[in-house]
């Protein structure tokens, strides 16, 4: 039986992991959007419907915000709002997800994956985006009633081997949602 | 604690391994998708051309109703197989027939087709529980389009014309007729050739 003490040191400890595992998706993204502008910039307009003179600015707005969110999570002080930041993040892509759906422009480009790997918008996107919005309140949650981690090396490198072996994980998850499905389903 | 983050370690360690062996399986996959060149349903010669008008007949089923094929037919196609009770490929492809009808109901009506015996289709029937679909005798009806070997289908479009046509042995031939349809691509070797100049602009 652990106390409640190390009750609450676990908690954290996984909140600090999945704080690095958000913060890898959002870097990467952030980066993402910096080096492949024209791509990014297509996607503005076509997906969120941002007008072509306005499109590069937004870029590097949602890149820079992107990547403050990011950083702000590998920050223990700032985790709390680095996690709101993320949450509202996803949150305006899963709005913009669900808005595209809705008007039946499923085949549209919506810059949710860093390769080039596209495929109607559906269940998928929209719960992989509703995960990631949670997982974000959780950590900034977390880090509101943290009782704090421990940064030594050891807990540091289980954060760091956390947010590669879930971004791992993400990638796979990604590459098979890629794949052409089957007609019928995969289990016919 | 220490060991808490020990533990820990080790476990995301072979999380990592194991995620990173899922992801570069899952490429592989995608990428032999990729290069592997799909299945097609081969083409007999026949008498009908694609996107001729097929002719419209009216053939009694197995059960005693009247089974309309051919001409327009709304929103919905229509595919006949040509199959025999002898015919063993004919057998191994009514599972993926059965599921192909059930994954395309919202477009198509399956029609099988054969001539001979009617008792002994009749028993054919029963013993494969295929009284769902309606069954035709007929041997104009396979003569008019050009069926000469089993198991043979045709995929008539919404407006009743030749939507595409072929022997089909595997899931993947039956499949084939769909996706020609979706495409517009009718041949395998359509398909390639269109591929081709693609495939070499991008380094593949």
């Amino acid at each position: 039986m652990m106390s409640a003490a190390s009750t609450a040191g676990v908690m954290a400890l996984l909140a600090a992991q999945l704080a690095a595992f958000l913060a890898l998706i959002l870097l990467a993204s952030g980066l993402h959007k910096l080096i492949r502008r024209a791509r990014s910039q297509a996607v503005v307009r076509e997906f969120a419907g941002v007008p072509r003179v306005l499109a590069p600015f937004t870029v590097l707005a949602v890149a820079v915000t992107e990547l403050l969110a990011g950083l702000m999570l590998l920050m223990p002080a700032y985790r709390a709002v680095g996690g709101v930041l993320a949450a509202l993040i996803w949150a305006a892509y899963l709005g913009l997800i669900l808005r595209a759906i809705a008007q039946g422009k499923r085949d549209v480009d919506c810059g949710c994956t860093i390769g080039i790997a596209q495929r109607p918008l559906g269940a998928f996107q929209v719960t992989r985006n509703g995960v990631l919005v949670v997982m974000a309140a959780l950590v900034s949650g977390s880090a509101l009633v943290s009782v704090g981690t421990t940064a030594d090396g050891p807990a540091i490198s289980s954060q760091i081997l956390a947010a590669l072996a879930l971004a791992a994980l993400y990638g796979a998850l990604e590459q098979v949602m890629a794949l052409t499905q089957p007609r019928g389903g995969v289990l016919l | 604690m220490s060991f808490l983050i020990a533990s820990q370690i080790l476990l995301w360690t072979g999380l990592l391994v194991l995620g990173v062996v899922c992801m570069a399986l899952a490429r592989q996959i995608g990428v032999l998708h990729q290069r592997i060149a799909p299945a097609g349903a081969l083409s007999l010669p026949q008498p009908l051309k694609l996107g001729d008008p097929t002719p419209e007949m009216e053939l009694p089923g197995l059960d005693g109703s009247l089974v309309k094929i051919g001409g327009a037919r709304g929103a919905r196609s229509q595919l006949l197989l040509f199959l025999s009770p002898d015919c063993a490929i004919c057998e191994t492809l009514l599972p993926a027939l059965r599921s192909a009808e059930g994954a395309e109901r919202s477009w198509l009506d399956v029609v099988l087709a054969s001539d001979g015996d009617a008792a002994k289709h009749e028993a054919f029937v029963r013993d494969k529980g295929l009284g769902k679909f309606p069954y035709v005798l007929s041997e104009h009806l396979g003569r008019s389009y050009g069926v000469s070997k089993l198991p043979y289908a045709v995929l008539i479009d919404e407006a009743g014309k030749l939507s595409s046509t072929g022997l089909v042995n595997t899931r993947e031939h039956l499949e084939s007729l769909f996706v020609a349809k979706e495409t517009g691509i009718s041949s395998i070797q359509q398909f390639l050739s269109q591929r081709g100049p693609r495939r070499a602009s991008s380094g593949e």
